[in-house]
């Protein structure tokens, strides 16, 4: 009952946060909307062509195996990155916090209610763009849903392992030990299975060729789930406390060379911020997972360098993302002080894309040295990652990156799969045309990187000109 | 006790709370206030020792149902309105009917009524700290906690929160509350601790206090045990330079 009364609040709150979004906003917040609508459509005629172009290349099990692993990994480091960012009952507030609330019903309420919503949102375009997929290839329609389960089911383990390995890191062994079983429950399924880095979850890449049912992918994918978050559920709500490291009580000057360096201290604002800390070291360790089990699964040239980086994107876009916040809950600063709005926007904003840009090096060092780095696809993920911090900015300053709830946070994330959607549709439609108009390609990237660096920008110093 | 790293932030504290009394704890910021709080709310786990609410040990269940707590600074549930939260915080804290009618007294009380639909993410700080004490003192818990009571709040929602914690007292509930207006926790509070570096230096009540240093007020009895007794004129030279 308790769960239930404090799950509606949260609802509630992210229900009225959005419809305030489109109220201040009402051009984006139309243009967000129109996107999430004609989302399936869109999803469906590009799975379609995908499905078309890759079906010849299912015959090969290694290329099915990597196809299956994308959105699993996709959905273990977007798991990850809800669970590292997930303050516990804490983000109920304090007063709310000191109450008589379980701690179930407040993962409850506080994690697993808006990620259910922001689920059953996105469904139907991830519906529709493994059943278009899975049309064009020989397992059918049944089996591209089948993939869209996959990354559904490993939502919940990457938030596992995520949580064991801070539960390790706080010296609670408990983690290390669920980890450990884990690791062998997943590699034992997966070798009964023929592919150990799929582990319960490779029937679905069996199901693509149309040599496992469906209705087995789907099985799997439901137990698969249901453990995880058991296991999750168990681990978040006795998750050990931070360990608090002393401060350094030493005296220093006022002034000096922080007072005068704004891009430093756009970067110390980002970089001592402990869920974006986490949140990066997670996304690099699955970026380096990628990579590994990419090369372990013997995928094709630049599969590993293309898994890892775009594991590792999804992890760190929550630095973009977040910059809105940080720059907001800073604005009694920033809105009053004798500088231009747009370069103190500006500065964070590198900042953050700076931080981005590091995170995936250890991700390209690693694709680099098991399967090289071909320079195409380097430039490739160069232009995705600041198109996506880009929407990610943009997501940021229409729904704010805020710390209280698990819900204010999915919300934002929501807003970021929208903007993501926006400027990649944008991206396919105008891409195209520039390059027909003449335009080189780099020079065509680079003005649609402008426009989207220009959109992010522009939305964030408006808000901070707006207040928060 | 309570330890942050190398800092002592509470030390071989020991406070009780009876029911009906009214207990202030003084002090420097960073004395240890809102952590020794925080202990009795289960928000914080001490290093040593215990806190037991009403019997029950600081965190259960039971010591939870127990308190109610007012934060220094509420947040969270910016889009719920103020009658929304007092509502929200009776249904998980299984409050009857009697809550919401000491509610709608302390809204009348604190002069909320015609803010009763709006959100508490467009309140000042003060008017949101007021809907939160509203959802607090309505539960007309066992013990009461309130930290930085006057904090941001203007003289007449002062004076409200210092009879609505009288009349709780008075109805039977233990207050402890943390505050830095001396005026108010001598008129408020019928005992006072006053805390410093995590250590209580002194305690009794405000005459008793001010009797034992001869002092006229409360704040020269605090600056007198801490050894700032010449504060104004040790810092009054430096400052002339500014």
């Amino acid at each position: 009952m308790r769960a239930w009364r404090l799950s509606r609040a949260v609802l509630r709150c992210q229900w009225r946060r959005a419809a305030g979004a489109l109220g201040t906003a009402p051009l984006a917040g139309v243009t967000l909307l129109a996107v999430v609508v004609a989302a399936p459509i869109a999803l469906a005629r590009a799975g379609s062509a995908l499905g078309a172009t890759l079906a010849p290349a299912l015959d090969d099990g290694a290329t099915a195996r990597l196809l299956t692993l994308a959105p699993m990994l996709a959905g273990a480091a977007g798991g990850a990155a809800v669970s590292l960012t997930s303050a516990g009952r804490r983000s109920l507030g304090l007063q709310l916090a000191a109450g008589p609330i379980g701690e179930r019903a407040a993962f409850a309420a506080c994690v697993l209610a808006p990620a259910g919503v922001v689920v059953a949102l996105a469904l139907p375009a991830a519906i529709a763009l493994g059943a278009s997929f899975g049309s064009a290839v020989p397992g059918g329609e049944a089996a591209g849903v089948g993939l869209v389960t996959v990354a559904l089911a490993a939502a919940p383990v990457g938030a596992v392992v995520s949580e064991a390995a801070l539960h390790s890191a706080r010296g609670a062994w408990r983690g290390a030990g669920y980890s450990l079983l884990l690791a062998i429950a997943w590699i034992g399924t997966g070798v009964l299975l023929d592919s150990p880095a799929l582990g319960p979850l490779a029937p679905a890449a069996g199901a693509l060729a149309g040599d496992v049912m469906p209705a087995v992918v789907l099985a799997c994918a439901a137990s698969t789930a249901g453990a995880g978050v058991f296991v999750w559920l168990e681990l978040a709500v006795r998750r050990p406390r931070r360990p608090v490291r002393s401060a350094a009580l030493r005296r220093r000057r006022v002034r000096g060379p922080l007072a005068a360096a704004l891009p430093l201290a756009a970067l110390l604002l980002i970089a001592r911020r402990r869920d974006l800390r986490l949140c990066l070291l997670a996304a690099v360790a699955f970026g380096l997972g990628g990579v590994a089990i990419a090369s372990g699964a013997g995928a094709p040239v630049p599969g590993p360098l293309h898994l890892g980086a775009g594991s590792a994107l999804l992890g760190a876009a929550l630095v973009p993302l977040a910059t809105g916040g940080i720059v907001l809950s800073g604005r009694w600063a920033w809105a009053t002080a004798p500088r231009s709005r747009l370069l103190l926007c500006a500065v964070v904003c590198a900042a953050a894309d700076v931080i981005l840009l590091m995170s995936l090096v250890p991700v390209l060092a690693a694709a680099a040295t098991v399967s090289g780095l071909p320079r195409l696809a380097l430039a490739q993920i160069g232009f995705i990652a600041l198109l996506l911090a880009g929407a990610a900015r943009l997501a940021g300053a229409l729904l704010p990156w805020r710390e209280a709830t698990m819900g204010d946070q999915l919300a934002s994330f929501g807003a970021f799969a929208a903007c993501a959607g926006g400027f990649s549709a944008v991206t396919g439609v105008a891409g195209p045309r520039l390059v027909a108009a003449g335009l080189p390609d780099a020079l065509a990237a680079a003005c649609l990187l402008s426009v989207a660096t220009a959109v992010g920008l522009g939305a964030l110093v408006l808000r901070v000109r707006r207040g928060a | 006790m309570k330890r942050y790293g190398d800092v002592v932030a509470l030390g071989g504290v020991d406070v009780g709370v009876r029911a009906g009394g009214v207990v202030g704890l003084v002090g420097p910021n960073g004395s240890g206030k809102t952590t020794l709080l925080h202990v009795a709310a289960g928000l914080v786990h001490a290093d040593r020792g215990e806190a037991v609410v009403a019997g029950s040990p600081a965190g259960s269940r039971g010591a939870r149902t127990a308190l109610a707590l007012v934060p220094d600074e509420p947040s969270g549930f910016d889009e719920l309105t103020v009658a929304e939260l007092a509502a929200l915080v009776h249904v998980l804290w299984g409050a009857g009917p009697a809550a919401a009618a000491r509610a709608e007294i302390l809204v009348d009380a604190f002069g909320l009524g015609q803010r009763l639909g709006q959100r508490l993410g467009t309140l000042s700080r003060g008017l949101r700290r007021q809907a939160s004490m509203i959802a607090a003192l309505s539960l007309a818990p066992h013990l009461l906690l309130v930290d930085e009571a006057t904090a941001t709040l203007d003289p007449e929602a002062v004076v409200v929160l210092r009879e609505a914690v009288r009349a709780l007292a008075a109805r039977g509930s233990g207050v402890l509350l943390a505050t830095q207006d001396l005026h108010f926790a001598s008129t408020a509070c019928d005992h006072l601790v006053l805390l410093a570096r995590g250590h209580v230096l002194e305690r009794g009540a405000p005459g008793e206090l001010c009797e034992r240093y001869g002092a006229e007020t409360l704040e020269d009895v605090f600056l007198t045990v801490l050894g700032e007794g010449a504060l104004a004129e040790r810092v009054r030279e430096g400052l002339a330079s500014l």
